[in-house]
C-alpha cells in the first residue's frame, strides 16, 4: 500500500513538473525541448528588427558591382572599381582573386588574407559604411552623361533618338533594370514619377539622371 | 534497508494511462501555471532583447611577453607562499650582498573596493596622466577581473594569438559578434602593426571589417576615409541640383523603402543605413589628420614619460644603479643576454630604456581606439601591438667570442627567447607602465563619457612564458594563458584560475611557479582553464553568444554585479 502510493506519488509530482520546465510549450502548442542558455543568448541579445535585418542576404561586392556596370555601362567602371570592388570587406561577397589581381586597393588586399574567407564576410549584412559606398559610386556615376545615355538607352530599347520625358512604363523598365521582375506599387511609382516631373524642368536628361539616381540609391536592388 | 517499489504490469499500465492522458488534457490549472511561465519566459526574453553587446576593445600583445610583471599575480589573494622561479623577477633585489639588482619575486598589496590582491611590484608605481599629473597605478585593479591558469593546449605564436578572440573557427569571433549587434557606422575595425593580417574577425550576419595598418600616416583615414573623401560630393553644380532634388527625391525613396520592406521583412532598415550614410557624407567625420596627430601626440607623450625613470622613478625599479653581473659564479653574460649572443653590459640596465625606445604602435592604436570608440564610429577595436622597440646597449659584447660591440641601439620584442632576465624586467616594467598608463587615460575617457559600464577592454597575448633555467631568456609558456578585462561592469577586482607552483612544461625547467596552469573545479569536474571558458567569459560580459559551446563562462553578471561561477585564484596540483 505504501510502496503504491510512493509510485501514485512518483507520476503525480512528474504530471506536474511538465508545466515547469521540462517541456516547454509554444504558442502553438507544439512541445519544444527547452533551449540551452547558450541559443536562447544567440538569438535575443540582437533587437528584433536587427534580427530581420540580419537575415536579409545581401549581394556581394561582384553582385553590386556587376549590376551597376550594368545599367551604366563602361563610364561607370572606374568608379565601381575603386568604391565597391576594392572594398572587398566592406561589401562582402567573394574574395580577391590574386591571380587576376582584381582587386587594386589595399582593402582588397585585405580580402585574400591567410584566414581566406573566415574573415569575408561571404553574405554581407548592412552597414554604414557599405551605404556610404554605394551611395558614393551611384552619386558620382549618375553626375557623368554618358551613364545617364546609356542606361536610358537601356529603357528605350537602345533608341535615344525618341529620348523623351520617362513615362510611367519608362520607369518601371528603369525599375526592371535594378530589381528585374518585380512589380511596382502604386504609391512607389508616383513618386517616382513625382521625382522624374520635378527633375524634368532642369532638363530632360535630368529627369532620366534622377530617376536613376532613386533608383541606384534605393537599396532593395541589393537583395539579389 | 530500503524497500524496493515492485508494479505490477497492470498497476504500470494505469499509471501510465493516468499520466498520459492527464498530460495530453492539460488541467485549467496547468494552463494557468503554464501562461504564468509564459509570461514570465516573455517578459525576460523582451528584457534581453533591450540589451546591445557591449563596446570591445581587444589590445593583443603579439610575441607573447612575460605576463608576471602585469597581470598574472602568482598568489594573489596571499603573500607570495609559494615556491617561485628563481628568474621569475618583479623588481631588484635591493639588499647590498651579493645579489643586489638580482630578479626577485615581490607582491605589493592593494586593495580596491574591499577586494585586497597581491599584485606584481609594478603596480606600487606611479602613471603619468594627460594633464601632467601622475595617479596611482592601482587604481586600475578596481574594475578588473583577470583570468590566468589557461591551458592552450597547444605551443605556437599565430594560433594562439587568434584563438583568444577565436577559439573556435567554426564559429564568429568575438569582435565579430559584436559587430553583428552593433549599430555603429564602422562596426568593427582590426588595428594590425604591419601588413600582415593576424588579428582574427568573423561576423556571423556579414559585417565586414575594416582593417587599419600601422604603416598608414593616418590610420583614422584609414577607417573612416570613406566618409571624407566624397569627391563626388564635391560636384558642385550636380550636387546643387541634388539638394533642390532631395525632398522629393527622399520620399520616392521613403515610398519605395516601405515596398521593398513588405516584401522582404528588414529591407526598410536598409534605408535607414542609406540615410545615415548620406548624413555622415554631408557633414564628414571630422578633421582626421589632426585628430589623429593630436591623440597619438597624448598617447605617445604618456609612455615616453613613463620611460623617464628619473623624472618618475620606481622604488625598487629604478632608484638604484642595477649592476649587470648579479649571480656570483653565473655566467655575468646570461642575465643581460639582450638577442642571441649579444648581452648588455649597460652599468645601469635602466639605461636599455632610451627616448627612441618609445612603442608607436600602442600610442597609435590608443589614438585609433580613442577616437574610434568615443566618436561612436566603432562598437569593437582589436589592436595588435608587437613592440619592436629599439633598445639603448652599452659595451655590448659577443657572448661566444667576447667580441666587444660598443655602444649600440638593437631591437626587441616581446618575444623573448633570448632575452635575459635583468633586461626583460628594465624593459617589461616600462612597456607595461606604458601599457597601464594609456588604459587608464583611455578608461578615464570612457568614464568622462560615461561609456565604460559599456565597454569591455580585454588584455590578451598568445601565452605567457616559462623561464629558462639559466637566467638567459625564456620560452613560450602555452600552459600557462592570461587575460586581463576592463570594465565599468566590473565592480571590484576579481583573478580566476589556479596556478601550479612546481609545474614542469620541460624537463629542464625549475620546478616552481610562473603561472602554469593548476587544476581547478569548473563544468563538473577539475581540470586546466581552458581558452574556452577565457573566450565564453569575455563573451558573457560583452552580452553576445559563447563561441566554445562546451566550456561555461567563469563569470555571471546580475543585477548586483559580476559574481565568479568558480573557486578564487590559488595554487594547486
Amino acid at each position: 500500500m505504501k510502496s503504491k502510493l510512493k509510485t501514485s506519488l512518483f507520476f503525480l509530482v512528474l504530471w506536474l513538473g511538465l508545466p515547469f520546465g521540462c517541456v516547454r510549450r509554444d504558442v502553438g502548442g507544439a512541445p519544444v525541448l527547452p533551449q540551452s542558455s547558450a541559443l536562447n543568448e544567440a538569438s535575443s541579445r540582437i533587437e528584433p528588427a536587427k534580427r530581420a535585418e540580419n537575415q536579409l542576404r545581401l549581394g556581394g561586392r561582384t553582385y553590386v558591382a556587376s549590376m551597376l556596370k550594368y545599367v551604366f555601362g563602361p563610364s561607370a567602371d572606374r568608379t565601381v572599381e575603386i568604391l565597391i570592388e576594392d572594398h572587398v570587406m566592406a561589401m562582402g561577397g567573394e574574395s580577391c582573386q590574386p591571380y587576376r589581381n582584381d582587386c587594386e586597393g589595399n582593402d582588397g588586399l585585405a580580402g585574400w588574407s591567410p584566414f581566406g574567407d573566415s574573415v569575408l564576410p561571404s553574405i554581407p549584412r548592412a552597414t554604414t559604411l557599405r551605404a556610404a559606398l554605394i551611395s558614393r559610386a551611384c552619386h558620382g556615376i549618375v553626375a557623368k552623361d554618358e551613364a545617364i545615355l546609356f542606361a536610358t538607352a537601356n529603357v528605350l530599347g537602345g533608341a535615344l533618338s525618341t529620348m523623351r520625358q520617362p513615362t510611367e512604363a519608362d520607369i518601371l523598365a528603369a525599375f526592371n533594370e535594378f530589381s528585374p521582375g518585380r512589380s511596382l506599387n502604386d504609391e512607389s511609382a508616383k513618386q517616382l514619377l513625382n521625382v522624374t516631373q520635378r527633375a524634368g524642368e532642369m532638363g530632360m536628361l535630368e529627369a532620366w539622371r534622377f530617376l536613376f539616381l532613386t533608383l541606384c540609391l534605393e537599396p532593395g536592388w541589393q537583395i539579389p | 534497508m530500503k524497500k524496493k517499489i515492485y508494479l505490477s504490469r497492470r498497476q504500470m499500465l494505469t499509471l501510465s494511462c493516468f499520466s498520459g492522458v492527464s498530460a495530453a488534457f492539460a488541467s485549467p490549472i496547468q494552463m494557468l501555471v503554464n501562461g504564468l511561465v509564459e509570461g514570465i519566459f516573455a517578459k525576460a526574453q523582451a528584457a534581453k532583447e533591450r540589451e546591445l553587446p557591449r563596446n570591445f576593445v581587444y589590445l593583443g600583445l603579439y610575441g607573447a611577453p612575460p605576463r608576471w610583471h602585469f597581470d598574472l599575480p602568482l598568489f594573489p589573494y596571499s603573500a607570495p607562499s609559494g615556491k617561485v622561479h628563481p628568474f621569475v623577477g618583479t623588481r631588484f633585489k635591493a639588499n647590498s650582498g651579493p645579489q643586489a639588482g638580482a630578479p626577485e619575486y615581490v607582491t605589493v598589496p592593494i586593495t580596491r573596493n574591499g577586494v585586497t590582491l597581491n599584485m606584481p611590484y609594478l603596480w606600487s608605481c606611479d602613471l603619468p596622466t594627460s594633464d601632467g599629473k601622475t595617479t596611482p597605478m592601482a587604481d586600475l585593479i578596481s574594475n578588473m577581473l583577470i583570468v590566468r591558469g589557461i591551458n592552450m593546449g597547444f605551443d605556437g605564436h599565430r594560433p594562439n594569438f587568434v584563438r583568444l578572440l577565436q577559439p573556435n573557427p567554426a564559429a564568429p569571433s568575438l569582435n565579430g559578434f559584436v559587430a553583428d549587434g552593433a549599430q555603429t557606422p564602422v562596426p568593427a575595425v582590426v588595428y594590425e602593426d604591419m601588413y600582415l593580417p593576424q588579428t582574427p574577425f568573423k561576423s556571423k550576419s556579414g559585417v565586414g571589417r575594416v582593417e587599419v595598418v600601422n604603416t598608414s600616416a593616418n590610420p583614422l583615414a584609414r577607417a573612416l576615409g570613406v566618409f571624407n573623401q566624397s569627391r563626388e560630393f564635391q560636384n558642385s553644380e550636380f550636387m546643387n541640383r541634388r539638394d533642390a532634388m532631395e525632398a522629393v527625391v527622399n520620399a520616392a525613396l521613403k515610398s519605395l523603402s516601405d515596398y521593398a520592406n513588405s516584401n522582404s521583412p528588414g529591407a526598410g532598415a536598409l534605408n535607414d543605413y542609406r540615410s545615415k550614410a548620406e548624413a555622415l557624407l554631408k557633414s564628414g567625420v571630422g578633421d582626421l589628420a589632426g585628430s589623429y596627430q593630436r591623440l597619438f601626440t597624448k598617447y605617445k607623450t604618456l609612455i615616453q614619460r613613463c620611460g623617464d625613470f628619473a623624472a618618475m622613478p620606481i622604488e625598487g625599479l629604478t632608484n638604484k644603479p642595477i649592476p649587470p653581473d648579479v649571480f656570483p659564479g653565473m655566467d655575468p653574460n646570461a642575465c643581460n643576454q639582450f638577442r642571441n649572443n649579444v648581452a648588455a653590459r649597460n652599468p645601469d640596465m635602466r639605461t636599455l630604456v632610451h627616448p627612441d625606445t618609445v612603442p608607436n604602435t600602442m600610442a597609435a592604436g590608443f589614438a585609433v581606439v580613442e577616437y574610434l570608440l568615443l566618436g561612436g564610429y566603432s562598437s569593437t577595436v582589436a589592436v595588435k601591438m608587437s613592440e619592436g622597440i629599439n633598445a639603448k646597449l652599452e659595451n655590448a659584447v659577443v657572448i661566444t667570442e667576447g667580441t666587444s660591440l660598443g655602444d649600440m641601439m638593437d631591437g626587441w620584442s616581446f618575444d623573448e627567447h633570448p632575452t635575459g632576465s635583468l633586461v626583460s624586467m628594465v624593459l617589461n616594467a616600462f612597456v607595461f607602465r606604458s601599457l597601464a598608463a594609456c588604459l587608464n587615460e583611455l578608461i578615464a575617457k570612457l568614464k568622462d563619457a560615461k561609456m565604460f559600464s559599456e565597454t569591455v577592454i580585454q588584455v590578451g597575448s598568445e601565452f605567457s612564458r616559462s623561464p629558462n633555467d639559466n637566467c638567459n631568456g625564456s620560452n613560450h609558456g602555452w600552459n600557462a594563458g592570461v587575460t586581463s578585462l576592463f570594465s565599468g561592469a566590473l565592480k571590484a577586482p576579481m583573478v580566476l584560475g589556479n596556478t601550479n607552483d612546481s609545474a614542469v612544461l620541460e624537463a629542464t625547467h625549475l620546478p616552481s611557479a610562473w603561472g602554469a596552469a593548476g587544476n581547478v573545479l569548473v563544468d563538473g569536474a577539475k581540470r586546466n582553464l581552458a581558452v574556452g571558458h577565457a573566450s565564453n567569459t569575455v563573451a558573457h560580459l560583452l552580452r553576445v553568444e559563447r563561441p566554445m559551446k562546451n566550456d561555461s563562462s567563469l563569470v555571471t553578471e546580475t543585477s548586483k554585479g559580476v559574481e565568479p561561477n568558480i573557486e578564487l585564484a590559488k595554487s594547486s596540483e
